[in-house]
């Protein structure tokens, strides 16, 4: 059979290689493609996890939070709203197994480009865009912010560090090459380097 | 300006949309006066004023803030189904 | 090339503080070449080469000097830099040296020595305060005269017309405690609340801390700063600013800060604007020496006192050898002694009867003059003596620098952002807060009255403790008012940077402006880019006494961020160019980039406006024969962009229903419907097709325009008006790429890319959908169509969206499948009558635009729109209404915004228009230039009658005969088949 293409909305920009200035620790800016992602709507909580918990393993996160294990990540996104994203293709089966009574949910697999950036420089980068504070002490590993970079670029950031800062990017995919340049801009003045994809799914 | 989000916590107004009176409450009639004031009437006090944000650039939730409209200085914020009626 | 050497007294001090002997730095003055020292200003550095002239001033031309060391200097104002770097009125006492450094005097011609317009002192008798008022009445007719001349005579320097090279950045930071002035107030007060645990940042706008304390000469003091620094930079919880100055205060504890940024690479920012987030704040921004008025005031070579004691002992210049110094209070005798050890002559004048220190100066060999005062000061573009005044009598001085302290007053504008007003104190003999202490922010040191360096940093530790230091406010320093000298004989300057001199002040008052901001608008006093930071309080005791009143009766005036002069560059950051705005694409927009398409803005989307052939084909004919095809073969269109919301929950249908005019509660699985969604005022707000997905799942589209305000409106909806309803709404645009198929053969390019689903006419006929897969892709197939022809807009996952087009046109070629973009789409939903925004402006009710019967049929209870839809006067049949428009004359084709009437000459205006065209377009169809338009009355009333539309504005008018707006197939045959 003929394939279609998954296409990435970056690929006009991805150039890899490091840029800007030459320093010692770079920022590191790669994508994560082919997650499978959905939105899950939920009305009742305690229902939710109570399917979720057996078949995924996973709970649903406080507000502002995520959980994660070894094959999904579940992300708050709002009030009884999260973002499932997972990296093997059979969590779409799994997930479909949660009933419509209690919560709904949405494939958005293709609605977010998904950046990782990781290293010392991450967050200065990032408050050059966003009012929010995100100084160590304040947003630390597992928390999620929903805000925007730069008053006009939606995003989710997903804290993901455990040595290295990192931090996951979910921007939403019409704007992710206008954001992508914005990014790499901010990040010339600590050098950066873009790295091959990450494939999932 | 910053505007507590009772989800996300205190965030720069830049973030939020502006909605106007949170007292107004749709007529679950057809009373002439109630919907005209609904629709077209709106108070204007100088002082303590209750209205509707909408925390767009972050997770959508509507937020009734209570904010003095001389002063700009805001008491409190909460979720619209917390609001009292006085 | 001139060395700085003892040329004219000019001498460098070796045991200045604030400058690198070591290293040389060449910078250039009004074309000549000069040398200066690392930690020089530009100020410093030609004074140190004896270059006392550096300005004209702003009215009268004026010879003007160097008269602070700080961001308040009114007066030597130069611009800086060349071609697209030029910064025009910049303080010299700001600028710091770097090596190449350009920088050239403004404000005269043809140079600074010889300037033309310092005739305008000559007539400065007609050139008062408010005299533009009052001249260049008569003629009127010569006022374009005047007018150009002035325009060019006014202003001081000129801004480039040339692109800013350099990069400007943000940044957002957070702190506990913002500590604004880095002298021993705020040093003092930043460690204290650093011990505490708190996070500080501590910014000053000087380049090195310390504040008036690095102008002493006392070792200790330079000492203490140094240590006070090191101890500041080891703690984790303190960021320290430097040349950054925090210009603004905002509500919610906001601060604006702009820093010269550090060059540490070549991707740095020259300019850093930091929006700080602080939850307390502690001002420690000092106090600024007052001048004093009296004749000449304004000459090269006199100036502040302590800004001579930061040349002396800062920057180690000597900028003269017979020294004036000119007092109404006691801060100036550390300086003179620091004189006397240089070995330059000194002569204090006091105008006080008693001055307690002047003892140990006349033990070193100066000369102190008690109840004495300068009158004028006198010399030719730069001080040769003063005239001193004392008891009756009058005598000369010679000298050549002239340093003069009319007193200090507390820098208070953060507070007055905020809404502190300060007043006149009478004891303390300056302004003061009437509040120290706010909810969250408290002020300290001079900026507080407090004039003893031990009692600032005093003040500093107890705001740490949340306590002000009210008990050590002071008039330490003897201050006795002094404001002008009623027996100068030469003009007095006030406002040094707008030129307003003391008789200005009377004037205004005796003309009945005698409010404060009257007197600040009508005289300009305080408005320049100082905002008066070196006139205001004079200004005010001198309306004070010609009112005869007290200074607090007088009050004062308001002031507003920023601080100093920020760079539009910095407000703009990175937002220029590439960044200016953002751009959304879709998932199908590089393939229209390769394939020549010309792309159109659309908000924040760009969207392909139409494909050439080649490069001659314009877009006229480009549509034509894209909407051609379409009605003949097939086509294809990139319709992503539409707002897709999705609608979930076991109350969904409840929710579509209620939010629709028209009824959605019957509507089946699989199905789709156009909706009209009103406001509650009755207005049309927006259109789209709903689908029904699965029992409790809705689609809902939107128009590009309106998806943004139609999602936050059923966000209201569910979360504030109806929240015991089960649903769930939430934006799906980007996730699904939208293509929509359109023409004869649609169905035949369809059936060649599903996998096996039916999709005849029968499986899925007009109005239907169905969900299946092309190539093992997920894909929605909607049967709508927005052209007329027989259509199917299908939707993948976005990340399919460009690898499905191109697939669709490989399986498509056999039946001539082309893409055309959104002008040829929006011909031909113009053919049919469909309505999009600029029939649906917010103006129109859904009679107007040929739905009443979809409000007739609603019964409804709720829905928005309820009430209001139902207004009398919506069926009015003089409202205006939809109507189709052809142009007699094949020839002329119509213009949007055309008012029509039902005469072909507009013979008097004003006139009433019968309505208005909203779209227009070429039919090929037809053959004929239609439009769409909505005039009183609509079809009933004229329909196959003629009226005219007209431009005026181009001179246009349009004879056209009122038809049906729906121009071709109105049964819409094609559309079923």
């Amino acid at each position: 059979m003929v394939k279609l293409n998954a296409r990435s909305a970056l690929e006009s920009g991805y150039v890899l290689g490091t840029h800007g200035a030459r320093l010692d620790n770079p920022i590191r800016l790669w994508e994560r493609r082919g997650l499978i992602m959905h939105n899950l709507a939920v009305w009742d909580t305690e229902a939710v996890n109570g399917l979720l918990q057996p078949q995924l393993g996973i709970r649903l996160p406080e507000t502002g939070q995520s959980t994660v294990n070894s094959s999904a990540c579940v992300l708050w996104t709002g009030p009884g709203r999260y973002l499932i994203a997972a990296g093997e293709p059979g969590t779409a089966e799994i997930l479909s197994a949660v009933s419509d009574e209690h919560c709904a949910l949405q494939d958005m697999s293709s609605a977010r480009t998904v950046v990782r950036i990781q290293g010392d420089a991450c967050r200065s980068m990032m408050a050059k865009g966003l009012t929010v504070n995100i100084a160590k002490q304040v947003f630390t590993t597992g928390q999620v912010i929903l805000s925007s970079f730069d008053h006009h670029y939606p995003v989710i950031i997903h804290n993901v560090s455990s040595d290295i800062d990192t931090f996951d990017i979910y921007i939403t995919r019409s704007f992710a090459l206008s954001f992508w340049h914005w990014l790499c801009d901010s990040s010339l003045e600590f050098g950066y380097q873009v790295i091959d994809a990450e494939t999932n799914g | 300006m910053r505007i507590r989000c009772p989800y996300c916590g205190p965030r720069d107004h830049s973030e939020f949309s502006y909605e106007g009176d949170a007292t107004i409450k749709r007529p679950q009639n057809e009373d002439a006066k109630a919907w005209h004031d609904y629709v077209y009437l709106r108070a204007n006090p100088r002082g303590r004023h209750k209205e509707l944000w909408s925390h767009v650039a972050g997770c959508r939730a509507w937020v009734v803030v209570e904010r003095n409209t001389l002063t700009h200085e805001i008491y409190e914020s909460y979720l619209p189904g917390d609001m009292k009626d006085d | 090339m001139t060395e700085p050497t003892t040329v004219n007294g000019a001498v460098r001090n070796e045991k200045a503080s604030g400058v690198n002997t070591q290293k040389r730095i060449k910078f250039t003055f009004d074309g000549r070449q000069y040398t200066g020292f690392e930690g020089d200003t530009l100020a410093s550095a030609l004074l140190a080469n004896d270059v006392k002239l550096l300005a004209r001033s702003f009215k009268y031309h004026r010879p003007r000097g160097v008269i602070t060391a700080g961001s308040e200097e009114p007066n030597a104002i130069v611009e800086l830099g060349e071609g697209a770097c030029v910064e025009p009125n910049t303080r010299a006492t700001m600028i710091r040296l770097s090596d190449g450094l350009v920088a050239n005097s403004q404000n005269r011609w043809p140079s600074l020595k010889f300037d033309i317009s310092s005739i305008n002192n000559l007539f400065s008798r007609f050139l008062v305060a408010g005299f533009y008022y009052k001249t260049f009445m008569w003629p009127a007719k010569a006022w374009m005269f005047y007018e150009k001349i002035i325009r060019k005579a006014a202003g001081l320097g000129t801004a480039t017309r040339k692109f800013d090279p350099d990069r400007h950045d943000k940044l957002n930071q957070f702190c506990e405690v913002l500590v604004v002035g880095a002298g021993p107030a705020g040093l003092s007060s930043a460690l204290a609340l650093a011990a505490q645990g708190k996070n500080v940042i501590i910014a000053d706008e000087q380049p090195a801390p310390g504040g008036m304390a690095r102008y002493q000469s006392h070792d200790k003091t330079r000492q203490w700063i140094e240590e006070k620094l090191s101890q500041l930079n080891a703690l984790e919880n303190v960021r320290i600013l430097l040349s950054t100055t925090v210009f603004g205060a905002y509500d919610g504890g906001c601060y604006g800060a702009l820093e010269h940024a550090k060059q540490e690479n070549d991707y740095s920012p020259r300019l850093r604007y930091h929006r700080i987030y602080a939850e307390e704040a502690v001002f420690a921004t000092g106090a600024l020496e007052r001048p004093i008025v009296f004749g000449n005031n304004d000459l090269p070579g006199v100036m502040l006192a302590y800004a001579l004691r930061a040349y002396v002992n800062y920057y180690g210049v000597i900028p003269g050898k017979n020294i004036v110094i000119f007092t109404n209070n006691n801060s100036v005798y550390d300086l003179a002694a620091d004189l006397l050890d240089l070995g330059c002559r000194v002569t204090v004048i006091d105008s006080r009867a008693d001055s307690e220190p002047a003892g140990k100066i006349r033990d070193s060999g100066g000369l102190v003059y008690n109840n004495a005062v300068v009158a004028d000061a006198k010399g030719w573009q730069q001080i040769e003596k003063v005239s001193v005044y004392q008891k009756g009598l009058r005598f000369d001085q010679d000298c050549d620098i002239l340093a003069m302290s009319g007193g200090w007053t507390p820098t208070v504008h953060l507070q007055s952002h905020l809404g502190s007003r300060p007043i006149f104190n009478d004891e303390l003999l300056t302004i003061n807060l009437t509040e120290l202490k706010t909810e969250t922010t408290i002020t300290v040191g001079s900026a507080a009255g407090i004039w003893d360096h031990g009692d600032c940093i005093r003040s500093g530790e107890m705001a740490a403790e949340g306590e002000t230091a009210q008990s050590l406010q002071s008039n330490s320093n003897a201050t006795e008012a002094l404001y002008y000298v009623s027996q100068s004989r030469n003009k007095s300057l006030v406002d040094y940077q707008n030129d307003v001199a003391l008789p200005d002040i009377w004037l205004a008052e005796r003309e009945g402006y005698r409010s404060v901001e009257h007197v600040k608008r009508y005289t300009t006093l305080g408005m320049a880019t100082d905002q008066g930071k070196t006139a205001n309080l004079n200004a005010l005791a001198i309306l004070a006494q010609a009112r005869g009143c007290s200074m607090q009766q007088v009050g004062t005036t308001t002031f507003r961020p920023p601080y100093t002069p920020v760079a539009m560059g910095a407000y703009a950051g990175r937002s220029v160019g590439l960044h200016f705005s953002p751009v959304r694409r879709t998932a199908i927009h590089h393939w229209h980039e390769r394939n020549g398409a010309v792309m159109l803005d659309v908000g924040q989307w760009k969207r392909p406006q139409y494909y050439p052939l080649n490069e001659s084909e314009r877009l006229r004919d480009a549509y034509v024969r894209e909407m051609t095809h379409v009605r003949s073969k097939v086509g294809m269109v990139d319709v992503t962009t539409l707002g897709k919301i999705s609608i979930q929950g076991t109350d969904a249908g409840e929710f579509v229903n209620r939010v629709y005019l028209n009824r959605f509660d019957t509507l089946k699985i699989g199905k789709v419907r156009y909706g009209v969604m009103l406001r509650e005022d009755g207005f049309v707000f927006d259109d789209g097709t709903t689908t029904r997905i699965a029992e409790n799942e809705y689609m809902m589209t939107t128009t590009t325009a309106n998806a943004a305000s139609v999602l936050l409106f059923l966000e209201r909806l569910n979360q504030v008006v109806w929240p015991e309803l089960k649903v769930h709404v939430f934006s799906v645009t980007d996730q699904w790429a939208g293509i929509a198929l359109a023409g004869p053969n649609s169905r035949k390019v369809l059936e060649q890319v599903v996998d096996d689903a039916d999709v005849s006419n029968d499986a899925l006929p007009f109005m239907g959908f169905l969900e299946t897969t092309i190539c093992g892709v997920q894909a929605r197939i909607f049967r709508i169509s927005f052209s007329g022809e027989v259509a199917y807009e299908i939707n993948v996952p976005a990340d399919y969206g460009e690898s499905l087009w191109a697939y669709l046109l490989e399986k498509g070629s056999n039946f001539e499948l082309k893409p055309y973009g959104t002008e040829s789409m929006g011909a031909l939903r113009i053919e049919k009558g469909h309505v999009v925004g600029a029939e649906l402006d917010g103006r129109t009710t859904v009679q107007d635009i040929g739905f009443g019967k979809m409000l007739e049929n609603c019964k409804k209870p709720i829905f928005i729109g309820q009430y209001y839809s139902r207004r009398r006067l919506f069926n009015d049949p003089e409202r205006m209404q939809l109507v189709g428009l052809v142009s007699t004359d094949k020839t002329m084709s119509f213009k949007n915004g055309s008012q029509i009437l039902a005469e072909p000459e507009i013979t008097d205006t004003p006139v009433d228009s019968l309505g208005y065209v909203t779209s227009m377009t070429y039919s090929p169809e037809r053959d004929e230039n239609i439009a769409l338009a909505f005039i009183s009355g609509g079809l009933s009333r004229w329909e196959d009658k003629i009226v005219y539309a007209h431009f005026p504005l181009f001179k246009l008018t349009v004879e056209a005969k009122v038809v049906s707006p729906h121009f071709i197939d109105p049964q819409g045959e094609r559309l079923r088949g």
